[in-house]
């Protein structure tokens, strides 16, 4: 069956199975349970293997983050209980691409919820570089704040930097400054046929002849509408178009790879990784 | 003025003899294009409407009549039915709403009321409707009873269990109520159900007969299961299928083996899995089958409508059944026999050189889900899925909505544990804009596209076939769409707001043809701003 839908995100994300180094992992794990749910070894093994299958997709292998945020924190803003977190993945979070799980029990979700804990207990990830010193990057290179927001200051319509930190790692957060056609980002918008790009490129020839070319806002079979590199919105009827291209691979984003020394990346980096909003 | 007050008369005078539909109305759905008896329209299974007051020339003023919003929060998935001006509609867990189909008020509302603890392991609760017959609505649940409920007023007349729900047995599909019988199919074959297909009697609520999807030692078919696998061996009935009154036979898809991705605990072909059945319906007794993708090991049930015309074949007269099948091939089989008639592919896919002279698959090497993943076309979710094509005897063409993706298909451990996931594996889909969908129109004849309508993403919603030479569909970015049912181009679209994951049908009332679907939580349903624009239904 599975096609019969929205669970489905079980069916896509059920997918990485416990290939990659699962034990090693299960051993960093504190032995000490704070966690409502206590989870013995063997549990934990079970268990994680369940949050391989279910959340690694996005949250990544030992919660370590990708396209959604990092389970290695002390504290997980939406979800400041156990009985938060266990809601939150059977219910998803609406307006997110977070969907919930209707394929697990209660009993797998608060086993999920004990792990991700366990998670948030381990040490932080280690960020090489001088966030002050990065702050000040980010202020005075000026391109930044042409096209983020971050704490209310800048332009909002690239993705907003306030919690950055807080959900994205690192490693992601390196790739979008040097590589940033590679790592699309995706839309929190609700999506059945997988993770839909956000910022993708796209160039039109209008019906009267005239090139545009923009970022993807929304788009279906009739409807396209494009935010112009001058910033205006442009909504179009696909059918009276002339030219569509796709330009996957391209990002509105500056490649940052050769703007900054090593050094000053690792700074940048830094900076956006303490970047965590709200407390 | 005059044409509003003689609707509203007619409607009054209408309601209080509502829902009165014996078998010989369901049998003659046709004859009666202002309803919309069964899940797909009429026992063969066409979702075609004979209405042709809505044309390819007036269309494009096809506006809003009414919305419906659902009281439960949850994307709906059900073919509404139409009785003498009055839809009966199934909402997300299964609630049923009786409204009046001119106005969208509601007449009556049955609150279903499932467990706590509830088991639908590979779907939600969702439903995707109900069958009518005499002055009886019956609905199927998502913890698998089924209920019967007063047409009139939905007073419940009995609710019976069909299967146990904490192992995984559940219902979401529309009965299929005719003669006294009520047909009814099961979901479950990810939890490692045995599947089967129930005939309940339509006035009493007892199981008149049960046919076993998967057969038991000694039956025929048993020698296609290793051991004890055809214990959990899946096997869902999970889409409603169709039924030839003159034959007297059901036929009906068969969904996949259980455990889905890792085939080697159950050696063999895995009959009656990814199978077409014909049963004689009066006894359940299986007459024949036609297996699509023998030991399958990528999810594609045949949970497809299998759509019931005549024609004829190399000259022959015949009467055939056809099925746009989950595995990429469309298939024409003689209804009477089963016999192998055609097989074509409709996607690209990659995992079959072809069909045999019998219709049996010519697998390529390395197709097998792995654990490091083998990628393949199309993904678990097919080439198409559980929504429905249609079939216009005016154009003679089958549309279809098929899915263009592939996925990467992986094989695990796995070990049966009752109400739990059996699977054995997963798969990563190749999404975003790599994948997309379309509507296409089959010459059933040969499977060839005589047109193809292309769209935006995989869709997750069926289409309808109208006599005004029209065609309906909708899309996962909520579009509502007409196209010319001739040559595929676009004529009118609207923007419901909401994914589209149902099927549409039509209706009229006085002299006003409907067209309606669902989208998100709502029923939405359309007219022509000026019904003179058109000739009368």
């Amino acid at each position: 069956m599975a096609g019969s839908f929205l669970p489905m995100r079980l069916v896509h994300l059920a997918p990485l199975l416990w290939l990659a180094s699962v034990a090693p992992l299960a051993a960093q794990v504190p032995s000490d349970t704070g966690s409502a749910t206590a989870l013995s070894t063997a549990d934990l093994a079970a268990t994680e293997r369940l949050f391989v299958s279910q959340c690694a997709r996005c949250h990544g292998m030992g919660g370590t983050g990708g396209i959604a945020p990092a389970f290695r924190q002390p504290k997980l803003r939406r979800a400041p209980t156990d009985d938060a977190l266990v809601q939150i993945i059977l219910n998803g979070i609406p307006g997110t691409a977070m969907a919930g799980f209707w394929n697990l029990s209660e009993e797998e979700a608060q086993e999920i919820t004990a792990y991700v804990r366990s998670l948030g207990r381990l040490p932080p990830e280690v960020v090489p570089g001088d966030p002050a010193c990065g702050r000040e990057l980010y202020q005075k290179t000026g391109t930044c704040a042409t096209c983020h927001i971050l704490a209310g200051e800048g332009a909002g319509w690239a993705p907003d930097l306030t919690d950055v930190g807080r959900r994205l790692n690192a490693a992601f957060l390196r790739q979008a400054l040097v590589e940033p056609g590679a790592n699309q980002p995706v839309l929190p918008l609700p999506s059945v046929h997988g993770p839909y790009p956000a910022y993708l490129v796209i160039e039109v020839t209008t019906g009267a002849g005239k090139t545009l070319r923009g970022t993807r806002v929304s788009e279906d079979d009739f409807t396209l509408v494009l935010r112009a590199d001058d910033g205006r919105l442009h909504s179009l009827d696909k059918f009276s178009l002339k030219g569509f291209r796709k330009l996957p691979g391209q990002s509105p984003m500056p490649n940052f790879a050769s703007a900054f020394s090593s050094e000053q990346l690792d700074d940048l980096i830094a900076y956006l990784a303490s970047l965590k909003g709200e407390p | 003025m005059r044409r509003l007050f003689l609707t509203a008369t007619l409607a009054a005078v209408a309601l209080p003899l509502l829902a009165q539909v014996p078998d010989a109305r369901l049998r003659d759905a046709r004859r009666e294009p202002a309803n919309w008896l069964t899940y797909s329209g009429d026992f063969g299974a066409q979702r075609y409407s004979p209405l042709s007051q809505i044309t390819p020339a007036n269309v494009g003023s096809l506006r809003p009549a009414w919305v419906y919003q659902a009281t439960e929060a949850g994307a709906m998935q059900a073919s509404p039915l139409v009785v003498d001006g009055v839809m009966y509609l199934t909402e997300f867990r299964g609630h049923v709403v009786a409204l009046d189909a001119r106005s969208g008020r509601v007449l009556w509302r049955y609150q279903q009321t499932l467990p706590a603890k509830l088991l639908t392991l590979g779907f939600g609760p969702t439903n995707r409707g109900i069958a009518v017959l005499d002055s009886t609505v019956f609905v199927g649940t998502a913890d698998a009873r089924l209920v019967a409920l007063d047409a009139r007023s939905g007073a419940v007349r009995w609710t019976v269990p069909v299967a146990d729900n904490a192992l995984g047995y559940a219902i979401t599909a529309a009965p299929l109520a005719f003669g006294d019988l009520v047909i009814v199919g099961i979901s479950g074959a990810e939890a490692g159900i045995r599947g089967f297909l129930d005939a309940y009697d339509a006035r009493t609520g007892e199981r008149r007969w049960r046919f076993y999807t998967i057969p038991a030692p000694g039956e025929p078919g048993s020698e296609s299961w290793g051991g004890d696998a055809w214990k959990t061996g899946g096997g869902s009935t999970w889409v409603t299928g169709s039924y030839d009154p003159a034959l007297n036979l059901v036929y009906w898809g068969v969904g996949n083996p259980g455990p889905d991705w890792n085939g080697d605990l159950r050696p063999g072909d895995n009959l009656y899995t990814c199978a077409l059945v014909a049963l004689d319906a009066t006894t359940g007794q299986l007459r024949w089958h036609f297996q699509f993708t023998p030991h399958d090991t990528h999810d594609w049930d045949a949970s497809q409508i299998p759509v019931l015309f005549d024609g004829k074949f190399k000259g022959q007269p015949r009467k055939f059944v056809a099925m746009a099948n989950r595995n990429g091939f469309y298939y024409l089989l003689d209804r009477v026999t089963g016999e192998f008639l055609l097989g074509e592919p409709y996607i690209r896919q990659d995992w079959a050189e072809g069909l045999d002279a019998k219709g049996r698959p010519i697998f390529r090497p390395n197709i097998e889900p792995t654990e490091g993943g083998t990628p393949l076309t199309p993904n678990l979710h097919g080439a198409t899925n559980w929504y429905s094509p249609a079939f216009s005897p005016r154009t003679g063409l089958l549309y279809v909505a098929s899915r263009q993706m592939g996925s990467r298909y992986f094989k695990a451990p796995v070990s049966y544990t009752p109400g739990r996931f059996f699977m054995g594996g997963g798969e990563t889909e190749f999404g975003g804009d790599t994948a997309q969908g379309a509507v296409q129109a089959l010459d059933p004849m040969t499977g060839k596209a005589r047109w193809r309508f292309p769209l935006f993403s995989p869709p997750w919603a069926g289409l309808l076939a109208t006599g005004g030479g029209l065609v309906f569909g909708g899309t996962n970015e909520g579009v509502f769409f007409s196209l010319d049912a001739a040559s595929g181009r676009p004529l009118w679209h609207f923007q419901t707001g909401a994914m589209i994951q149902a099927n549409p049908v039509s209706y009229a009332i006085a002299d006003r043809q409907y067209v309606a679907v669902a989208a998100g939580g709502t029923l939405q349903v359309f007219s022509l701003v000026e019904p003179k624009a058109g000739p009368k239904p």
